[in-house]
């Protein structure tokens, strides 16, 4: 940092004196927005230096760039106190009543710029863009009843990607991140504890990024498809628990379930084991799907049915496989926080005899269980739930979810596949953009979670596996190429020594 | 980079991770720590005598929850102190009762009075940033206040260490209230919220 500090005194030197001026002004401006603590502080200054360095290499003029640098896009964010928090929507209240030490409900978004990332640029842009984001710019805290997410006021930072995908956060000491973003060569990652958001949040917020990233690359992004205008006031209605939506019905669906049918391999010591990437051709994908007359997801779990039979040594049993529903599909939603629930699919291990066999029972199930009838049931379930254990003090609830959640954890699943669909983005930040990727890193004794994004002709089926036994993703690459489509399989080493 | 799995080409296009996760020595002590609250109460059960294994017991549970399995939400210096305050004096009366009694009710006091004058150094000291994590402090306050309470009523036995137990737990009391005002006020809220 001293290097970096004094190559900022040997430019500031060497400009003339009316840039000098500009900076010195620039900087006076900066102090009025920031009432953090001094090491923040100067952890933010420092920021900013260093992109003007990056600037100056780049040879973008010193106007251009305080101008993209603008320190009113810091807006009044650090220089107020904290005083917003938020109860935790009805979704993440088990999170952090269930996390343990090596056990983080986490997952990751990641776009793949078509050029390395400027790391310098991309702590500026994540400075401006969590303002944006109140209810993200928090850390958990323990109430007497619930645990609730306080307000930090401090730099948020970006980190080099070097060490396990998804590994928990810590987010124990005060003001601590319960997100953290990542960059290795030209991508862009952020790694969410659940207990902030869900996947189209994360994505929402993921999309601010990068088209802030770009407008400090000098690229004009519109906010239009999920890309928000980080200058607007937040609204409350994107930072509201919607669950309590439901629509009363007579019937409330339950979330236990019996035991499903595990992969036999044993579980990895370090989770994930690995990390694997199916990047497939969006448009022969559809097609195939639509050959056997199935939506995408349907023929994904087609897949995924036949794959677990392989890698399962268990005569009986039923395979279930878990699938995240988004509920602002059935209601009317600004929330960038969960609202998203789950069906279960499925199919006892004696019927998993071939696809033709199952795809029209995936599809029926999928139909059934993830109709906004099904889905509103399973909402006043959750709702009622938390409202009986309101009143429950947590001392109570935190051993006794840790007891329940050990004893059936995951166990009433055997897989999970969430489908993120399509994602959209405005045409002028398409064109930096390569791809997306989606990694659920959530399991305990799954063997394998799977997720799924689509971007342009890019779809990425990524496994996040906690098994050494290579049968799962073997039979569904086979499977895949036996349908003609030629997945390019990316992914991370072996984790586990 | 290429790896192979069978027929599966992987293109590696993630970092080789810095820590592998091993954390063998935690494991390690774990086992060690189970051990011994496995064989200490035998030992004691056979050789008969005073109840010292109740002591360890305790004392491992401190060692272990103190150093290796620490909180995972509001890792602070208020909720530590004041952790590390509930666990003397768990000890201190464990001793009493199980080793040699008598003491308790003129020690316990004086090691409360003084970490919670302790405590509220650290948290005036650093109050903008301390001021989200004074909930372990009310709390001890609150014991505090109950428990000279109860000396009123003679349950407990009333001597000087309490009485100044009491007077650190009013005047702290009386700082916060003084000092934070909506602030206290909004923190009540937040951590007694039923939403």
């Amino acid at each position: 940092m001293k290097k970096k500090r004094s190559q900022y005194l040997d430019y500031y030197e060497s400009l003339s004196e009316s840039d000098q001026l500009l900076l010195n002004d620039f900087f006076s401006g900066f102090h009025q927005h920031i009432a953090l603590t001094p090491k923040h502080e100067k952890q933010m200054r420092d920021d900013f230096e260093t992109a003007f360095l990056y600037y100056s290499r780049a040879g973008v003029d010193l106007g251009t760039a305080t101008e993209r640098l603008a320190v009113s896009k810091l807006g009044g964010f650090y220089a107020r106190p904290p005083v917003l928090w938020y109860p935790l929507d009805d979704a993440a209240k088990i999170y952090p009543l269930a996390m343990k030490k090596n056990q983080m409900a986490v997952f990751r978004l990641s776009a793949y710029l078509k050029e390395d990332v400027v790391p310098e640029l991309l702590q500026i842009s994540l400075t401006f863009t969590i303002k944006r984001f109140p209810s993200f710019a928090t850390t958990v805290k323990k109430g007497f009843f619930w645990h609730y997410i306080d307000t930090a006021k401090r730099r948020f930072t970006v980190e080099p990607e070097s060490d396990i995908p998804c590994r928990p956060i810590n987010v124990s000491a005060s003001g601590s991140q319960s997100f953290r973003v990542l960059y290795y060569k030209s991508r862009i990652s952020v790694e969410y504890f659940h207990i902030l958001t869900d996947g189209t949040g994360g994505m929402v917020f993921l999309k601010t990024l990068v088209a802030e990233y770009l407008r400090l690359l000098g690229v004009a992004v519109p906010c239009t498809d999920g890309v928000f205008d980080i200058d607007e006031t937040p609204s409350s209605l994107e930072t509201s628990n919607d669950f309590p939506k439901a629509e009363p019905s007579e019937k409330s669906s339950g979330f236990m379930g019996k035991r499903a049918v595990q992969m036999t391999g044993r579980l990895s010591c370090v989770k994930p084991y690995q990390i694997l990437h199916f990047e497939l051709d969006s448009t022969s994908l559809k097609e195939v799907a639509r050959r056997k007359g199935a939506s995408v997801t349907a023929y994904i779990l087609m897949l995924m049915f036949l794959a677990q039979k392989y890698s399962t040594d268990d005569p009986e049993g039923n395979i279930q496989i878990q699938v995240p529903v988004n509920m602002r599909k059935f209601y009317e939603s600004k929330t960038v926080r969960n609202f998203a629930l789950y069906c279960s699919i499925k199919i006892p291990l004696s019927e998993i005899t071939g696809m033709d066999a199952i795809l029209p029972e995936i599809t029926r199930q999928l139909s059934e269980k993830a109709s906004r009838q099904a889905m509103n049931e399973m909402m006043n379930a959750t709702v009622g739930l938390v409202r009986t254990l309101r009143y429950v003090p947590l001392f109570i609830k935190r051993p006794v979810a840790g007891l329940v959640y050990g004893f059936l954890g995951d166990k009433i699943f055997s897989n999970t596949l969430s489908n993120l669909g399509v994602v959209a983005v405005p045409a002028e930040m398409g064109a930096f953009i390569e791809k997306f990727d989606f990694v659920l890193g959530t399991a305990v004794t799954n063997r394998a979670s799977c997720s799924m994004i689509t971007f342009e002709n890019a779809a990425v089926l990524s496994i996040a596996k906690y098994t050494a036994d290579p049968s799962f993703e073997e039979k569904l690459y086979s499977l895949l190429k036996a349908d003609g489509l030629e997945p390019n399989v990316e992914g991370s080493e072996i984790y586990e020594n | 980079m290429w790896r192979a799995a069978r027929f599966m080409k992987i293109k590696i296009t993630y970092p080789p991770p810095k820590n592998k996760g091993g954390r063998l020595a935690e494991r390690i002590i774990n086992w060690c720590i189970l051990a011994a609250a496995i064989i200490c109460p035998i030992v004691n059960l056979l050789t008969g005598g005073k109840p010292w294994s109740v002591v360890v017991l305790w004392s491992l549970w401190f060692g272990r929850s103190m150093s290796i399995s620490r909180d995972m939400v509001e890792y602070n210096r208020i909720s530590q102190a004041a952790k590390l305050l509930v666990y003397t004096c768990t000890l201190l009366i464990l001793i009493d009762r199980c080793l040699a009694s008598g003491w308790a009710g003129f020690v316990v006091p004086i090691v409360c009075f003084g970490a919670l004058l302790a405590i509220g150094v650290l948290f005036f000291s650093n109050l903008q940033k301390q001021k989200q994590n004074m909930m372990p402090m009310v709390w001890l306050i609150i014991a505090s206040l109950i428990a000279i309470g109860i000396s009123f009523t003679g349950w407990l036995k009333m001597n000087w260490p309490m009485i100044v137990l009491g007077l650190t737990a009013l005047t702290l009391l009386a700082a916060n209230i003084i000092i934070l005002q909506k602030d206290l006020l909004r923190e009540l809220q937040k951590r007694f919220h039923t939403k």
